[in-house]
């Protein structure tokens, strides 16, 4: 058994030092990208509103006709792509940012609640949070925007509607095996209150894995709010979103590929990114490295 | 006798689950908006609306329209069709067969790939095969899939010409959406089954199999794959529920006539009660093939159906 032991202590040391290196690896371009798209209005872009119809569809600068005006080239009013995911980045990252934290913040905070007080809160929790994950979350929101009215307001408690569940699924079944450890036993018996017990000292304990999940959570974010803009949910025009560029380029994709192409390509790297970061985090904060589904 | 007892609570739970999911879906989108003026649009008159209200029962007060909601639905009824002005129940049967035929393909494709992808990286733990596989899986999850499904018609629709870019009939209709939709249930297939697998090979029976000195392939198949296997037939069953009615964008890019387009074009219309019915028989679809999942488990593994009981 020590044998076995220090065997495979010694086999994770090399997981790890790789899951810190591909922390910086994935860290880096995302906080550059996080950087570039902030600074936007900074840079030196084109305005991405501006049309202009002789200019349509013009092809990236590495393709015949291409110009250095346009290095990712125009779509189809002749807008700048360049300028134009740069600009989409920062609402898709708002919105997605915005929808995570109202979603963990909920969602944390039932989990911990059914976890440490048992009983029937914990029945009605869990059993939400089943029929929430049964219900087709697309679908869910369809239905909710058809009936609302599309707006930003309503897309981002959409997206955290569908997320919720998802948190308190898993902190509540870590504080369950938290609520058992000799120091949240050793607090209740001095008589600290429940609130008292959740906020200050379950939540510092699950705050990694809520950190894992959030991050992992920005690139579901991402994929959720593209697909509903492409529907013609999401984000409306002028407003520019990555869903909602591929939305408009659709009907052009035999004549210019690039338009689609590319807000793609951003939102697949985007998400590739995260997902690996998160990958990262987990192997850090989670040395059993459980899969969260 | 004891299956029956194992199964009794599943399935008072399931029910339970169902019903709190239907009232969810009543509440989320009732309270959130009223549908009369949306459908009718922002220039509708205020008697306009009014009528509206009534003729779809908006008027009364939400317990009592909640309460004739439930009764529609114990009595499966699931209302018409705003746009169509057909029952719903029909729209939806109409548009099942594609569905399924579509989440049966794309389950085919994921689990060919994923399961091998998945036994391989657990195999090979830490080596360049597991590295390959895991970031496979990884972009695999990454990638928004109307826009994958686009790249595919653009290359090899338009670009080559080899295959057609949407509708159905052939099987060659059938390639590219399914190929689309397969690989995020691909990608989740084979990372349950690598994290699941490597988790067994490292249990002491596995290590006692190899010190009995039975080969390396007889240890891993009969003995390592076969305790894998549970946890990863139920993502099979989870990704297939949700695939059958969580398609919509993928049937919508290739105009595969299924229940997601009938959402779209339902959206399109405002036909509120059409999206409504889509999300009932969606929950309705996921949770019974959850228990069927649970069920097979008890067929799978007695050590549960004894846990059970």
């Amino acid at each position: 058994m020590m044998l076995g032991g220090s065997l495979t202590t010694d086999r994770k040391r090399g997981p790890r030092r790789s899951a810190n290196r591909s922390l910086w690896l994935m860290g880096v371009p995302l906080l550059v990208l996080g950087l570039m798209v902030l600074a936007a209005p900074l840079l030196p872009l084109a305005d991405p509103g501006i049309q202009d119809l002789r200019a349509r569809l013009i092809p990236p600068i590495f393709l015949e006709g291409g110009t250095w005006d346009h290095p990712l080239g125009t779509d189809q009013l002749g807008r700048d792509l360049l300028a134009r995911i740069i600009y989409g980045g920062r609402l898709t990252f708002v919105i997605a940012m915005a929808a995570v934290l109202v979603g963990s913040v909920f969602g944390t905070l039932l989990g911990m609640i059914a976890g440490y007080r048992r009983g029937w809160a914990d029945t009605v929790i869990s059993r939400v949070v089943d029929a929430q994950l049964a219900l087709p979350f697309i679908l869910l929101a369809i239905a909710i925007i058809v009936s609302r009215g599309r707006s930003l307001v309503v897309l981002v408690v959409v997206l955290a509607i569908i997320s919720w569940a998802q948190y308190a699924r898993v902190i509540r079944a870590e504080t369950l095996s938290l609520r058992e450890r000799p120091f949240i036993l050793g607090l209740r018996a001095a008589g600290a209150s429940p609130m008292r017990i959740i906020l200050r000292h379950v939540f510092p304990n699950v705050g990694g894995t809520v950190l894992v999940l959030a991050t992992l959570e920005v690139g579901t974010m991402i994929l959720a709010e593209s697909a509903l803009s492409f529907l013609g949910l999401g984000v409306v025009s002028p407003d520019i979103s990555w869903g909602g560029m591929l939305a408009g380029g659709r009907e052009f994709i035999q004549d210019a590929w690039w338009v689609v192409a590319f807000p793609g390509i951003a939102i697949t790297f985007v998400v590739l990114s995260i997902n690996l970061l998160g990958d990262a985090l987990r192997a850090r904060y989670d040395p059993r490295k459980r899969t969260y589904l | 006798m004891s299956f029956v007892r194992f199964m009794a609570p599943k399935l008072l739970g399931a029910v339970i689950t169902l019903l709190i999911a239907l009232s969810l879906a009543f509440f989320l989108a009732r309270t959130a908006g009223d549908p009369a003026r949306n459908i009718l649009g922002e220039f509708a008159t205020e008697e306009q609306v009014l009528a509206k209200q009534i003729e779809l029962g908006l008027d009364k007060p939400l317990p009592v329209q909640f309460v004739n909601y439930l009764g529609q639905l114990a009595s499966f009824d699931l209302g018409k069709s705003l746009r169509y002005s057909r029952p719903n129940w029909e729209l939806i049967l109409g548009r099942f067969p594609a569905s399924i035929q579509l989440t049966l393909a794309a389950m085919l494709i994921a689990t060919v790939i994923g399961l091998p992808l998945g036994v391989v990286a657990a195999l090979k733990e830490g080596r360049i095969w597991d590295r390959i596989s895991v970031f496979i899986a990884l972009l695999g999850q990454s990638i928004p899939l109307f826009w994958l499904g686009l790249m595919f018609i653009l290359l090899f629709a338009v670009a080559w010409g080899w295959l057609p870019a949407g509708q159905s009939g052939t099987w060659q209709h059938l390639v590219l959406p399914a190929v689309t939709l397969s690989v995020l249930p691909m990608a989740r297939i084979a990372r349950l089954a690598r994290s699941s697998l490597s988790e067994v090979l490292e249990e002491t029976y596995i290590t006692s199999a190899r010190a009995r000195g039975l080969r390396e392939r007889t240890v891993v198949i009969t003995h390592a794959i076969r305790n894998a296997a549970l946890p990863v037939v139920t993502i099979m069953g989870l990704q297939a529920g949700t695939l059958l009615s969580g398609a919509v964008t993928v049937e919508f890019v290739f105009a595969w006539p299924g229940l997601g387009t009938l959402a779209t074009q339902a959206v399109q219309f405002r036909d509120f009660s059409l999206v409504q019915a889509i999300v009932i028989v969606g929950a309705v679809t996921f949770v019974i093939i959850n228990l069927a999942v649970d069920l097979l488990y008890g067929i799978i593994d007695p050590r549960i159906r004894e846990q059970g009981s």
